[in-house]
């Protein structure tokens, strides 16, 4: 299955679901719905809280598992961390506009 | 696939060279970086060769081993420590003392190879030369080519690892403060300049205060 696509390839703006399909009975849900947060991170960012959780929340054992030093997965942490505050504010906003 | 598929994106030798400290940092380093400032003092004191201060380099005195020992220790603590300051000023992120301390000391060991070049006997004789130049202007030093040409070697070998030191240096601070742009690099400056003129005064004051035999 190829990768789910978040970004508009012309605009490069946040892509949003429109169409969802069960594959066992084929009911098609359509609507307007926003990527979940954790969607919205890149793949390699995905990748990687996947692997920070199953180390249980350790850097270092994240540092070993990436062959890495601890600070630079540490670093990586912060970015995906800074990136996640960003969408959580750009959502807030777009809330607060809806509701205006 | 995992997260460690990601050093793919990497060329490894160039990142080992420029940026260790992507694969190392904390105690690993901090010990590979002690047992090369003890063994640089060593190789220094086989020349009396003086790390006096945290960029400088002299060929001078005749001290005991401990005083070049102290030197380096001086230059790595007081660069460290004034890292970590800057660190805890202008990050946002929880860094690890160990890791500044640690790639810190790693960072020297450019200087080790400084210290071997600059061991070679046909250095020692043409700063003689020069010295006895310097001391009576009207007598023309008698420099063999062969020991010009390696002291001119040995200057540029100086050169580059004062150069690529300096870049560790700037590495491991942004990576384990995870500091960039501008305020990483003006930060880095000044606790360089700060760092030189305590580590100066550092060792001023252990000859001032060093038992004469």
């Amino acid at each position: 299955m190829s990768n789910l696509p978040i970004q508009c390839p012309a605009c490069k703006d946040q892509l949003k679901v429109r169409h969802l399909v069960c594959d066992v009975c084929q009911t098609q849900v359509e609507g307007r719905y926003e990527l979940p947060l954790l969607m919205r991170l890149d793949t390699q960012e995905q990748i990687f809280l996947i692997d920070f959780i199953k180390c249980s929340g350790s850097l270092k054992d994240m540092a070993t598992l990436m062959k890495l030093s601890y600070p630079t997965v540490r670093n990586r942490l912060d970015e995906i961390i800074d990136k996640i505050k960003q969408f959580e504010k750009t959502v807030l906003k777009e809330s607060r506009e809806k509701n205006k | 696939m995992n997260a460690s598929t990601e050093l793919k994106k990497y060329n490894p030798v160039i990142a080992w060279l420029f940026n260790p400290f992507t694969y190392i940092a904390g105690r690993e380093s901090l010990i590979i970086g002690l047992i090369g400032i003890v063994a640089t003092s060593l190789i220094g004191s086989l020349g009396d060769i003086h790390f006096d201060g945290v960029l400088d380099m002299h060929i001078g005195a005749k001290t005991p081993v401990w005083f070049f020992i102290a030197e380096g220790f001086i230059n790595w603590f007081s660069f460290a420590v004034l890292l970590f300051i800057a660190g805890r000023i202008f990050s946002k992120s929880a860094f690890r003392i160990v890791d500044v301390f640690g790639t810190q000391a790693f960072c020297r060991l450019p200087t080790l190879i400084s210290a071997a070049a600059l061991l070679l006997p046909a250095n020692k004789r043409v700063l003689d030369e020069l010295t006895k130049m310097v001391q009576n202007p009207n007598q023309l030093p008698a420099l063999p080519l062969a020991d010009t040409a390696i002291f001119a070697a040995v200057m540029i070998i100086v050169l580059v690892m004062l150069v690529w030191m300096v870049t560790l240096m700037y590495r491991a601070y942004a990576v384990s403060c995870n500091l960039k742009g501008t305020k990483a690099i003006i930060s880095f400056i000044v606790c360089l300049v700060i760092a030189e003129v305590i580590s100066k005064t550092g060792i001023f004051v252990m000859i001032k205060f060093m038992p004469q035999n």
